[in-house]
């Protein structure tokens, strides 16, 4: 992985201490950080000066605490490209309301606004600020209030460098509940099992922010599911997309659960209050997040809670996403009693709509994820997405349904118009791939276009083999470009 | 964790290079940023609180480790 390179700047004393804390934490996750902290209070100077040590630094990006002339900071940082995470300010008394839900509204897809006031709560205003500090050398957050800090900054590293987390695989005795299905009673309605529950409502909210949850758990199957079925329950059968309760290996199940949300293991957290599961699965499958449950489970709730890997900005795609998967698993049901795929798909009753130049947040986000089915896997933001539309380029997008389920925006092509067409970006969700809709989505392309020449850019990558097959089933190679071939030559 | 110690980690020396004599005008290491580190750290650790002027009164190890001395007593008593 690339180095992420992160500047620190401020308007009052953070020194390098904050910088180093951050590199620490990064360490401890594996994600390889290069950091740059300005000098104290010079923070204009510094982005505007083109040689000064943050721009020969050219940050990917970068923290702002400011609490004095934070607009024109804003302001001067707009030309840099760059993302930019804001501390908004710490307000006791309730002066700087109007900084503040100023700061709220100019939040997009490259300013993020860290909520220092929430972040006071928790760790409570006497040990963020150290007035002595203050007074001594103009530090306004203490020692211990940077360290935290630092913690909590690693949600946007894993959101930069696209190592959110979409589905947790959950154990189920002495994880979702107290005791072990078929050795003890499980009593929902007991103290002991307060926590469990309390953990319960935490998971629901994150799979309620679209979060994936799934079970794999080594028990008899039906007598587990008899106490999923329990009333008591906070979280039901339909929570979950993918259920395994068996005697089988939890390596394996966790691949398969991986394979049938169709899934990177990369995406995966592993909850299990049991040690030697967790060791087994970080030895097997490093890629997957093993959480380090704490020894106490009143502690559950609390711990999920400070996991910093859930995206908080979540589309409407995101929000469907356990139902999608509910139907996806009716849909492969159905699939097995198919002979072929053509009369699978035909059976589907696909319905496919196009749009254009609009739906910017989802069309940025599809760049930011997509890999399988992706021509040339070019992230964008969503200003980087206006700036296309300025320049005449077409952003289309294409919405898929069938009779199992709505999917919505799944789909992006991104074309440079003029002479003849290029196609910049061409990619789908890997929840729609198998149903033929590339084809689709490109015979629209071909429509609009009116006769012109179709050239496609590829850019191969350990992951987009779904993409380069496609690309030789309907491109011809011709230099460094691929042309795309008139339709009765379609593979 | 001992005082000496807890100095030595922060200055990033050998705790044998920590005596009552050393201060900011003979170790290198030792600037205007890293006492505040001490001094942070070592109230958490002995669980005491300095003031202001106490922590601007102190000029070498010799001085920080009379004043903690000091502090832990009060606190016990």
């Amino acid at each position: 992985m690339e180095k992420l390179k992160v500047a620190f700047l401020s308007n009052f004393t953070i020194d390098s201490f904050l910088a180093n804390e951050f590199e620490k934490i990064c360490k401890s996750f594996n994600v390889p950080v290069e950091t740059y902290t300005g000098p104290y209070n010079q923070v204009l100077q510094e982005i505007i000066n083109e040689s000064s040590g943050f721009n020969r630094f050219k940050p990917k990006v970068v923290f702002l605490l400011i609490d004095e002339g934070l607009f024109e900071v804003l302001d001067a940082l707009k030309q840099k490209k760059l993302k930019i995470v804001v501390n908004n300010i710490l307000d006791i008394d309730g002066d700087y309301k109007e900084i503040n839900s100023q700061l709220s509204k100019i939040s997009n897809s490259d300013i993020d606004v860290f909520d220092i006031n929430k972040f006071c709560l928790k760790v409570g205003h006497d040990t963020l600020i150290d007035k002595k500090m203050y007074y001594l050398a103009d530090m306004k957050i203490s020692f211990y209030g940077l360290r935290e800090l630092a913690k909590e900054y690693m949600y946007y590293v894993f959101k930069f460098c696209n190592l959110m987390k979409k589905c947790i695989i959950l154990d189920l005795d002495n994880t979702l509940w107290c005791g072990i299905v078929g050795e003890n009673e499980i009593r929902l309605n007991e103290k002991e099992n307060k926590p469990f529950l309390d953990f319960q409502k935490e998971l629901l909210k994150l799979n309620k922010k679209g979060i994936i949850l799934t079970i794999n758990s080594n028990n008899n199957f039906e007598d587990s599911i008899k106490v999923i079925g329990k009333e008591e329950m906070i979280l039901k059968k339909d929570n979950f997309a993918s259920i395994k309760i068996n005697w089988n290996n939890k390596v394996e199940n966790i691949k398969e659960i991986a394979n049938e949300l169709n899934i990177g293991l990369d995406s995966l957290i592993f909850i299990d209050d049991n040690k030697a599961n967790q060791e087994m699965v970080r030895s097997f499958l490093p890629e997957v997040y093993v959480a380090d449950m704490p020894e106490d489970n009143v502690l559950y709730s609390d711990y999920l809670r400070d996991l910093k890997f859930f995206n908080k900005n979540l589309t409407k795609e995101d929000l469907a996403r356990t139902e999608m998967y509910l139907d996806e698993n009716k849909r492969n049901e159905f699939k097995t009693s198919y002979k072929d795929l053509d009369s699978f798909i035909e059976d589907l009753n696909v319905e496919i709509s196009f749009g254009e130049n609009s739906e910017l947040p989802r069309v940025a986000q599809l760049t930011q994820k997509t890999n399988q089915f992706n021509f040339t896997t070019k992230r964008y933001s969503e200003e980087d997405i206006k700036i296309f539309i300025n320049n005449g380029y077409l952003i289309k997008y294409i919405s898929v349904k069938d009779r199992f389920g709505d999917y919505g925006i799944t789909g992006v092509i991104i074309i440079k118009k003029g002479e003849v067409w290029e196609i910049d970006t061409f990619l789908l969700s890997c929840r729609v791939l198998g149903k033929k809709i590339e084809y689709s989505f490109l015979k629209e392309i071909v429509r609009e276009s009116a006769g012109k020449k179709i050239y496609a850019n590829f850019n191969k990558t350990s992951k987009n083999k779904p993409a380069e097959d496609f690309l030789n089933k309907v491109f011809n190679k011709e230099g460094n470009k691929y042309i795309l071939r008139e339709i009765e030559k379609w593979n | 964790m001992e005082l000496k110690q807890l100095i030595a980690n922060i200055l990033k020396v050998d705790v044998s290079k920590i005596n009552g004599d050393s201060s900011p005008d003979n170790l290198e290491s030792w600037d205007s940023f890293n006492s505040l580190m001490m001094i942070s750290d070592i109230e958490r650790e002995f669980n005491i609180v300095f003031t202001t002027e106490e922590v601007m009164n102190v000029k070498n190890y010799g001085d920080i480790e009379k004043l903690v001395d000091k502090k832990v007593y009060e606190n016990r008593n």
